[in-house]
């Protein structure tokens, strides 16, 4: 194993970021994506 | 091709290559030949997970498709963001901090050695064939489109990438997948403007999306439950999740890509960019063939796209051939003149019957566009033809101005060599880790294992370049390599389900789950009639009800 992979290994990694809301964000991001989708097969329905 | 595209196309080969050459010089050990040293940026692994997972016949297989079938593709990756947060909570930590170099080197350390090899080896198998078919699909297009040989493009293709992946490593396929993706957006996103700024004198945007959409040609949802139906909300967010959870949770290819990431939180950063960017640039790649849809509405369209098979065709028979031309033909002036009367009609009562009378005629047009394709089919002995993924080449090279034409096609060679390297790079990886350091040569040293994984790189490339010699003459090929391939995926999930949230499942139960897993797969394909994405929910549940129940028996 290198040392550049053994001080990567080191690093602080979780806790900072707050990973519940990111990922209820990108929830709330495909729902919003999957309604603007149907709302725009809808709207040109011609 | 003119030579300004041609131009461009050898540009963008000299440049990838010369590129991918230049990362090689760092490359010194296995940890910076397989994992980068763990030193890639989020952007750049996400980038290339997204480049790994989009082929060229995604491509131009997904435009063709939007042609021809509408915006109902789209369903199939909404289960990818919750895919992504699944396994951002479960596989990335686990196998970052297991320090492997496979997935399926996480396995022994939670089972045995046999499960690994197992697992491993079907990776190979289904991998190492499948790669010949990434290559194959887009040659063949390529060469009757462009009148390229076909066997010197399969190789320009497949060669090119097994060169810098073989010396670079990760590190050039990474890198250039970055650079890959730049050109696969930027072209799409040229092509759509061009598209939308040449429309007809007096038809917006506006005016586009409602003949598409009259055509039924945005149906985005399809709320639907049928098993037997390919693309519904539900398949797209039951079984296409399965489908995502395996592909990037135990496909070595992508595992791979976030195990380069510099950290735990980088890797999952990486694949929560998929979450938020796929499904809008799978939008703008459905949008594409829609708009190619319209294009052909007020400009003639070949009655088939695949110029190669019709032209055989009508050697056979050409005065049925000479009288579908002339139906094909009036079929498309009706539907154009009814779709011009649609769009101007402003009367409310009018433009009701205009839209009905433009709905008639495209069916009639649609008619006689299937009964073109039975016929090259019937005369040709091919009941499988298709013109689908040939619609978008033939669009670009007959329609869009030069230097355009260029850079759509340097577009398809880049989705192409971007999947090619990671399943290359990947099919290295588990073969040196997983076979030659296991099992052939276990005290290997850090300079024979980089030398096996160059040298398997190499091999792995060659054989991708002779199967795909072979698919491109053996339809049925490319039918068994997926149909083998959906048949381990799931199954292959279930495994990783058994490691990951049952503790009491033991290596028996993961071993020989696996292998009931199939069975019950292939089972299913055989019996019923159930669209393929399912297989990967039926191969995941057996394999862990299976696993289940030895590891509580034995």
């Amino acid at each position: 194993m290198s040392e550049n992979s053994k001080d990567n290994s080191e690093k602080p990694q979780s806790g900072s970021i707050p990973w519940a809301y990111i990922y209820a964000s990108v929830l709330i991001f495909t729902v919003i994506v999957v309604v603007l989708l149907y709302t725009f097969s809808q709207f040109y329905s011609g | 091709m003119h030579p300004v595209d041609w131009s461009i196309v050898i540009v963008y080969l000299a440049y990838v290559i010369w590129h991918g050459l230049k990362l090689s010089r760092g490359t010194t050990d296995t940890e910076g030949f397989f994992l980068a040293g763990r030193s890639i940026p989020w952007w750049a692994v996400g980038l290339s997970v997204m480049a790994t997972q989009m082929s060229a016949i995604t491509l131009i297989g997904t435009t063709g498709q939007a042609y021809e079938d509408g915006m109902r593709f789209i369903q199939f990756y909404f289960g990818l963001p919750l895919a992504m947060i699944i396994l951002c909570v479960t596989a990335v930590p686990l196998f970052y901090r297991a320090r492997v170099f496979t997935a399926y080197e996480y396995l022994e350390q939670r089972f045995d050695a046999k499960t690994r090899t197992l697992t491993s080896f079907f990776f190979l198998l289904s991998r190492g064939l499948g790669v010949g078919v990434i290559i194959a699909a887009p040659a063949v297009v390529l060469s009757i489109v462009l009148g390229w040989n076909e066997l010197v493009t399969i190789f320009v293709i497949g060669l090119s990438t097994t060169l810098y992946t073989m010396l670079g490593g990760v590190q050039s396929v990474t890198w250039t997948d970055v650079k890959q993706m730049v050109i696969i957006l930027a072209g799409l996103s040229l092509c759509v403007f061009v598209i939308i700024t040449n429309l007809p004198a007096g038809v917006s945007f506006s005016d586009a999306m409602n003949v598409a959409g009259a055509a039924g040609k945005l149906q985005t949802i399809d709320f639907s439950f049928d098993l037997n139906e390919r693309y519904t909300i539900w398949s797209g967010m039951i079984a296409a999740l399965f489908l995502f959870l395996s592909y990037f949770g135990c496909d070595q290819s992508q595992v791979q890509r976030y195990l380069t990431a510099r950290s735990v939180d980088e890797g999952r950063i990486s694949l929560l960019m998929s979450a938020f960017l796929k499904i809008p640039m799978q939008f703008l790649f459905l949008l594409v063939g829609i708009l190619v849809f319209v294009f052909y509405l007020f400009s003639a369209p070949p009655m088939i796209f695949n110029e190669e098979d019709v032209t055989r065709a009508a050697a056979v028979q050409p005065i049925e051939h000479e009288r579908l031309q002339g139906e094909f033909a009036d079929a498309h002036q009706l539907r154009h003149l009814a779709a011009l009367r649609f769009i101007d009609e402003q009367d409310t009562t009018e433009r009701i019957t205009a839209r009905a009378g433009y709905i008639a005629a495209n069916e009639a047009y649609q008619d006689k566009r299937r009964e073109a394709t039975e016929f090259v089919r019937q005369t040709n002995g091919d009941s499988s033809f298709s013109d689908v993924n040939y619609v978008f080449p033939v669009f670009v090279i007959e329609n869009m101005p030069r230097g355009l034409v260029g850079l759509i096609v340097a577009a398809i060679l880049a989705a192409a060599m971007s999947s090619v390297a990671a399943e290359l790079n990947a099919l290295a990886t588990a073969s040196t880790m997983d076979f030659y350091r296991r099992h052939i040569n276990v005290n290997s040293s850090e300079k024979q294992m980089l030398r096996f994984g160059r040298l398997s790189t190499l091999v792995w490339g060659v054989f991708a370049c002779i199967v795909a010699t072979f698919a491109t003459n053996l339809g049925s090929l490319i039918e068994v390599v997926n149909t083998f391939g959906s048949f381990f995926y799931g199954s292959l999930l279930g495994v990783f389900v058994l490691a990951f949230a049952v503790p009491r499942a033991k290596s028996a139960g993961a071993f020989y789950g696996l292998l009931f897993g199939i069975v019950s797969v292939w089972i299913a394909s055989s019996t019923t009639d159930i669209a393929f994405l399912w297989f990967n929910v039926v191969g995941c549940l057996v394999t862990v009800a299976a696993g289940y129940l030895i590891s509580i028996v034995r």
